[in-house]
């Protein structure tokens, strides 16, 4: 067995337990007491504002070490890139909007840059912390209890196991005319063409194809999702009346 | 006494089998290939029509149609249920075991399983029913499944006459199992050569875990070689052995990890088009004309080009009245495959592959369309691979890729020239 | 037979036709909804927030199916798409989309119900990027993620975004749900 297994958050079993553990690491983002807490205990060394600062990446830090094991390197990495891009944008589009205007954002710069600051630390731990809680519990398994219990949660069960099916399903037909696509038009928006047509006409082509093919996806993804839903009504319409004749025959 | 009964019914088109198969269960399945405004109408007839179930055991004419549940487990699970009270987890993994499935799946997304493996798993829930399904409606039943799987077929028959239940089969003419008709015509097709490299690929699919839970996979194609290929080409194997992600890697729609995979025809041409097996879903909802003429709608020399191969493959077809219409507004499942062929054709790829080219089509259809399809493409100086388990094909084929399962993520590929 | 009746009409067979039937419908909408909001996403970044094209089934689902229909699809649709990605959005997303799909279904004209959606959208986000969120944050420290000055910027997208989500719902609607 892999020992960094032990620190994989995902494999943590019962699901209450993997619950409480990631609202004890998690309780950063919800109090601001654990930065207070940890300020505190910094200032000894360093000056209070300054404490209260350096917290912040701190607690960011612990975060990425807790969920960096369950996400692994490579997906950790995405959900980063994509964290630090949206940090710094916001940070970065906010303090321009409080140099540019100071007279309608009537604040004062030091408190600001604080704020923004926190803000942008904030941001990088939320991130990571909140998509590897959502990719810690199945909605799968919480479907299956709810199929086997008795009724009426049972019959609550048949329609989220349908509707789980037909999320299953729309992912696969948009999957698949992903793939589709790719197939026909390797560069995803580039039409085909021979090359021959002059820049501006091109041009216009192109809209005019972009346009048509927006419009081709939203069709196909309507009617390739809507066409196997008789089917999948009827036979959830058959489980439920067994549901019922084998509960009324039980009683 | 119910007498019980085993009736075969053939018909030479996919829309007239479907018919069939709405008319004897009582249910609605909408032909896509007959357009958007159609669908719709259609929907709504259904959404407005009064409730009328069918308790019968089914195959539906695509295998994913009548698995509703989000997995193997829940699928045997519900179908069990009226039999035994609370089936246990080893009853469902016996009745996997039992049609030669793994039980790994059980938990797996039914949308992930190959058609073969869909086909068995609807064999599991139509035993799971016997006791009291009113009949066995199966459409396609053997279609997807490798000839060394027949026996599961014939089990389920055994199961249902020994319990004077009646199986309507209903299948396209020339079906290799039920209908074995063999046909005259004689397939002289002159070989065209390629260069095919081979460098071990490896393709790995991510842990998905959000919405629903995907498995990592990996497969890696265990075989390192140059081969000048015979066209028209067989690639073949056993059901879920990657075929269809081997053509899709070929193509260069599924990413290769590791390794590489390579096509060169004689004059130079490197790319891959595919036509997959579901004709409908790549037609993308539109009628074959607007396919055209959406794809190459900034080039015309090409639209021309494929509306012209459109038009010659389709003139093939003379027994289909309705295609010789010269309004064409009844489109099938075979004009929706002769447009798909054409615009391909028109692109002039070096290699251009065919995943299943008979399904939905009566074995004489299929056999003529890939035959004129494989002068054609000769004549273009482009390469035709017949991506399939049939074995049909094989009279077709000038050489054959085999694809051989070394162990669950190692697959290793044979070349053999006939 | 005018339109108002015959939606009326075909919203009381869906009812009658079967729950499994709603539930599919409405499951497949609220899909639909995820997944054109997490294919087609432009970041603003001013709010962590994006452009997205996911309104157009939402306010579908409202003008086709009813306003229950349209909260569900509007609520549980674009916070699957919000649990990808931005997850700390899923409140407001909620509570907004939600909205915005029940008023596209109301029964007043389908033009106006559309425009009405999309302004309740623009207006709800408004509200929450610039009032609720900086407001929680001062106690939660995860809800402190935008702030007023740029939710002011985050307007013009939004609007943009609710113009084109109206406007393709209702060409939807005309073209899938005005059949007989």
């Amino acid at each position: 067995m892999n020992r960094f297994n032990f620190f994989k958050i995902h494999l943590v079993k019962p699901f209450w337990l993997r619950f409480i553990i990631f609202i004890i690491v998690g309780l950063p983002l919800f109090s601001n007491f654990p930065a207070l807490f940890i300020s505190q205990i910094l200032s000894k060394f360093f000056n209070p504002e300054f404490a209260l600062i350096i917290s912040y990446p701190l607690i960011s830090f612990f975060i990425w070490l807790f969920c960096l094991p369950s996400l692994g390197l490579n997906k950790f990495l995405d959900y980063m890139s994509a964290a630090f891009l949206m940090a710094l944008t916001t940070v970065i589009t906010s303090s321009l909007l409080q140099n540019l205007f100071p007279f309608i954002f009537m604040e004062n710069a030091y408190a600001a840059s604080v704020r923004l600051l926190r803000l942008y630390f904030n941001v990088l731990a939320v991130f990571p912390w909140s998509l590897t809680f959502i990719n810690s519990f199945s909605p799968d398994s919480i479907i299956n209890a709810l199929t086997q219990l008795r009724t009426p949660f049972r019959e609550a069960g048949l329609h989220f196991a349908l509707a789980l099916r037909v999320f299953q399903h729309v992912g696969t037909v948009v999957s698949k005319l992903l793939l589709i696509w790719k197939e026909r038009y390797p560069s995803l928006l580039v039409m085909r063409h021979t090359g021959e047509n002059k820049k501006i006409k091109f041009i216009f082509a192109w809209v005019r194809w972009l346009a048509y093919s927006v419009i081709d996806w939203v069709y196909a993804s309507i009617i390739l999702t809507f066409e196997p839903i008789p089917a999948m009504v009827n036979e959830f319409e058959i489980l439920s009346e067994r549901n019922k004749k084998n509960d009324f025959s039980e009683k | 006494m119910n007498s019980a009964t085993y009736n075969i019914y053939t018909f030479d088109t996919f829309e007239k089998l479907v018919d069939r198969f709405v008319a004897s269960t009582g249910l609605y399945f909408p032909k896509l290939s007959e357009g958007k405004d159609s669908f719709f109408k259609g929907f709504y007839n259904w959404l407005s029509a009064e409730k009328k179930n069918s308790n019968f055991a089914l195959i539906a004419p695509e295998p994913s149609q009548a698995l509703s549940l989000p997995n193997p487990a829940q699928v045997l699970y519900s179908a069990l249920k009226p039999v035994i009270n609370s089936p246990s987890e080893d009853c469902i993994f016996e009745y996997l075991y039992k049609y030669g499935l793994d039980p790994s799946i059980s938990t797996q997304p039914i949308t992930t399983l190959s058609g073969g493996e869909m086909l068995l798993l609807n064999y599991a829930k139509a035993e799971a029913q016997a006791d009291y399904a009113e009949r066995f409606i199966a459409s396609n039943p053997i279609f997807w499944l490798n000839s060394s799987r027949y026996h599961y077929w014939l089990n389920l028959k055994e199961l249902y006459s020994s319990k004077q239940k009646s199986i309507d089969v209903i299948v396209l003419n020339g079906d290799t199992y039920f209908d074995n008709t063999d046909s005259e015509n004689d397939f002289n097709i002159k070989p065209l050569e390629f260069k095919l490299s081979i460098q071990e690929p490896k393709v790995c699919f991510p842990e998905i875990r959000f919405p629903i839970y995907h498995a990592a996979r990996a497969i890696s194609y265990k075989c390192h070689k140059e081969i000048i290929v015979k066209s028209p080409f067989l690639i073949t194997g056993d059901n879920g052995v990657g075929k269809s992600i081997f053509s899709g890697m070929l193509s260069s729609i599924v990413d290769i990890n590791s390794g590489n995979l390579s096509v060169e025809a004689i004059n130079g041409a490197a790319s891959c088009r595919l036509v997959f097996q579901e004709a409908v879903s790549q037609c993308f909802a539109l009628t074959p004309v607007k396919l055209i003429s959406g794809v190459f709608c900034a080039d015309y020399e090409k639209k021309l080009l494929a509306q012209n191969f459109f038009q010659r493959l389709i003139s093939e077809f003379n027994n289909h009245e309705e295609l010789q219409m010269s309004d064409n507004n009844i489109y099938t499942l075979l004009s929706l495959k002769i447009a798909l062929i054409a615009e391909r054709l028109a692109d002039k790829p070096a290699l251009l592959l065919l995943d299943e080219p008979g399904w939905g089509l009566s074995c004489k259809d299929a056999q003529l369309l890939v035959y004129k399809v494989a002068l054609l493409a000769h004549e273009l100086g482009i390469a035709l691979g017949i991506v399939s388990h049939q074995p049909t094909w094989h009279k077709f084929a000038a050489s054959k890729l085999t694809l051989k399962r070394l162990s669950q993520n190692e697959v290793d590929i044979e070349y053999e020239s006939f | 037979m005018s339109s108002k009746f015959y939606q009326k009409e075909i919203r009381k067979m869906t009812s009658q036709k079967s729950k499994f039937a709603q539930t599919a419908l409405i499951s497949a909408l609220a899909a639909l909804t995820a997944v054109t909001t997490i294919m087609v996403r432009v970041p603003i970044p001013a709010t962590n927030g994006y452009f997205n094209i996911g309104d157009v089934f939402i306010i579908l689902a409202g003008l086709w199916l009813g306003p229950k229909a349209g909260l569900i699809v509007g609520a549980v649709g674009s916070s699957v798409a919000d649990a990808v990605g931005f997850p700390v959005y899923i409140l407001a997303t909620f509570a907004v989309k939600g909205l915005e799909g029940l008023v596209a279904g109301l029964p007043i004209k389908k033009t106006v119900a559309a425009l009405l959606a999309a302004i309740v959208m623009v207006a709800g986000y408004y509200v929450f990027e610039a009032f609720i969120y900086p407001m929680l944050g001062n106690r939660i420290p995860m809800f402190a993620i935008t702030t007023p000055e740029a939710a002011l910027i985050a307007l013009l997208p939004n609007a943009v975004q609710g113009i084109a989500g109206a406007v393709g719902g209702l060409a939807l609607w005309h073209s899938i749900a005005n059949k007989k």
